[in-house]
């Protein structure tokens, strides 16, 4: 790392608007609730081993006698399932905490791989120009004109069902939003006279690209990033719901609501409402941040 | 004007003749639908044969050529699970789909509109910010969740609304619509509210961000300094210029309300183009998959070329902006 120039304005300016975005968060009390509530649903999909009263993809740590209990009962073992439990005796609280892994799994792996690609993409359709560029937007183009469900829909209908085949399918959808995003800003920095500085200074273009051009670039990344991260979590919640996306043997939480959803027409609502409002809360947790860092970036907002 | 309109048709046509052959390569790929559609006692004979009759043995480029060559006679295929013709199917069930889109999208502007322009308007009271943070989470609610909670709260909980199918029927010039019957608005409200609660989050916002950018301009000043009354200066100089950001949102939207349809149709039972697509997919139908794909791309495909033609009507800088 020794060969790296001085930091740059630009670097140390970021890290400034980093510490004065955080003072920011802590003046708005709606979005510190929404920052507690998402730290701890990431604590509780992290730990979740450690912290659920049973494996619920584990038969042995299921007993059927357990079955569709509502919220509050104790169970024959004296255990008490706070959120019920479904038609196989299984804890919802754990299955949730289990779910939740999945989901989350699916949602960031899928995002940052998008992120990579998008970005990519973006620097070069900016930085080469000239046809490619004109390629490059015009696949963006026609991809975002239609919308992501019915394109993640097709996909994993032509992939099959899988977690893997599911991050696929999401890594598709949203690259675009990247590239696009990535390449308008890129465009406007290209002109910007640290760039002609550091051509004068005699870097190469790669240099140029990766370590000058890429770092101003990601600013309104990570602004498009909140705001796709809930969309990808919805998304493959319908996926799944749907029987399209995860498999049964890793129920994400949109399947989760799914099983429950037969139970629901005989009253026993719990079976999907708890999955339910556990994906409810970390979308919305997710989007009010978004939302603010959003209303941050943009300078005609800020007061 | 004249190659602008060229320009863009020519566009469009190319779009759907590339999204033509993504469609049929993918589902080329689909697994072998013979396995589906034979039952187990047949023979290797059958099996033979079933693979001829349905080009099946063919390579994939003369597959493609077959397809598109049909296609252009109007012909995409008959369904492996009904024996009619793919386009006559789903052709059939548009119409179930466009009712459920089209009230969607009114319920939306009709709330959204009004909500998005009080919230602008008395920016920074209690009022505007419970309504832009209800728009906020009614943003984030997956369309299926929502519908699940419609079920639950007013066809199990309260028992007033049926939770699934469609109800009576009234046709009107041939096409059969629910709007028409007392019946068919039971069936169409769950549905059609689920299909508009994302959108109207959606137009809240837009209505919200267009009234501040217009409220502090100089011609709204001027119209204030003018004397105009206010209801005149919201209802015409206001709405005027939110209209522009309207007409783009609503059409592209509706495009997004036909894809929310698949999941909302098939949680409500609502025999549209939406549900037939995914039994369709459960069951490879893909005659009716690729039939309902390659209809979905033209009518996008349409639907993005008015937006564009409309903005050009009303609004004047787009226009200036062509000529010169």
């Amino acid at each position: 790392m020794t060969d790296l120039p001085a930091p740059t304005p630009a670097t140390a300016d970021r890290d400034r608007k980093l510490r004065s975005w955080t003072r920011w968060l802590r003046r708005n009390p709606f979005s510190i609730a929404a920052a507690v509530l998402l730290s701890a649903i990431v604590a509780v999909a992290l730990f979740a081993p450690w912290i659920t009263m049973q494996n619920p993809h584990d038969p042995a740590d299921l007993n059927l006698l357990n079955s569709l209990l509502p919220p509050g009962s104790v169970g024959i073992d004296g255990q008490t399932f706070w959120l019920g439990t479904d038609d196989q005796g299984r804890d919802i609280a754990s299955a949730i905490a289990y779910g939740l892994r999945i989901s989350l799994t699916v949602a960031v792996t899928s995002s940052v791989v998008a992120i990579v690609i998008g970005t990519m993409i973006g620097l070069l359709s900016a930085f080469v120009g000239g046809r490619l560029d004109a390629l490059l937007m015009r696949i963006v183009d026609i991809q975002l004109s239609f919308p992501a469900v019915l394109i993640a829909l097709v996909l994993v209908a032509l992939l099959g069902r899988g977690v893997d085949k599911t991050i696929i399918a999401l890594i598709v959808v949203q690259w675009a939003y990247y590239a696009r995003t990535v390449r308008s800003v890129a465009l406007s920095e290209k002109r910007r006279e640290y760039i002609e500085a550091a051509y004068v200074l005699g870097f190469d273009r790669w240099t140029i690209l990766t370590r000058h051009l890429l770092p101003n670039c990601l600013a309104p990344v990570t602004v498009v990033a909140a705001a796709q991260i809930g969309g990808a979590i919805s998304l493959e919640a319908t996926l799944s719901f749907l029987g399209l996306g995860v498999p049964v043997t890793q129920p994400s939480l949109g399947l989760l609501i799914a099983n429950g959803f037969q139970f629901m027409f005989s009253g026993r609502y719990w079976v999907s409402f708890g999955p339910g409002i556990a994906l409810l809360l970390l979308v919305v947790a997710i989007n009010i941040l978004a939302e603010r860092l959003r209303e941050y970036m943009n300078p005609r907002s800020r007061r | 004007m004249i190659t602008y309109l060229a320009g863009r048709i020519f566009q469009a046509a190319l779009t759907i003749a590339v999204m033509s052959l993504l469609v049929f390569t993918g589902v080329f790929m689909l697994g072998d639908p013979v396995a589906v559609l034979i039952s187990p006692e047949a023979t290797q004979e059958d099996i033979a044969r079933l693979r001829t009759d349905l080009g099946l043995d063919l390579p994939f480029h003369q597959q493609y050529l077959r397809f598109v060559s049909a296609a252009l006679a109007g012909d995409l295929g008959e369904s492996f699970a009904y024996r009619v013709p793919a386009i006559e199917l789903v052709l059939e069930r548009f119409p179930a789909t466009l009712e459920l889109a089209a009230t969607g999208i009114v319920l939306s502007v009709l709330l959204g509109v009004p909500l998005g322009l009080y919230a602008g308007l008395k920016n920074g009271t209690a009022g505007s910010r419970l309504i832009m943070t209800l728009s906020t989470v009614g943003f984030s609610i997956p369309i299926f969740w929502v519908a699940l909670v419609m079920i639950y709260v007013f066809a199990i909980w309260f028992g007033i609304l049926p939770p699934s199918g469609r109800g009576d029927t009234r046709e009107l010039f041939g096409i059969e619509f629910s709007f028409l019957t007392l019946d068919g608005w039971r069936y169409l409200a769950l549905p059609a509210l689920t299909l508009g609660i994302f959108n109207v989050s959606l137009i809240i916002r837009l209505t919200y961000a267009g009234t501040r950018e217009v409220i502090d301009q100089d011609f709204i000043r001027f119209a204030r300094a003018k004397g105009l009354r206010p209801r005149r200066i919201i209802g015409v100089h206001v709405l005027r210029n939110i209209l522009i950001l309207l007409v783009t949102v609503v059409g592209l939207e509706f495009g997004g309300l036909l894809a929310f349809a698949v999941v909302t149709e098939t949680i409500f039972a609502w025999p549209g183009a939406g549900r037939l697509l995914l039994e369709s997919i459960w069951v490879l139908d893909r005659p009716v998959i690729v039939a309902y794909l390659i209809l979905t791309v033209t009518l996008f495909v349409i639907i993005n070329l008015t937006v564009d033609l409309l903005y050009v009507v009303l609004d004047p800088r787009v226009r200036l902006g062509g000529a010169t």
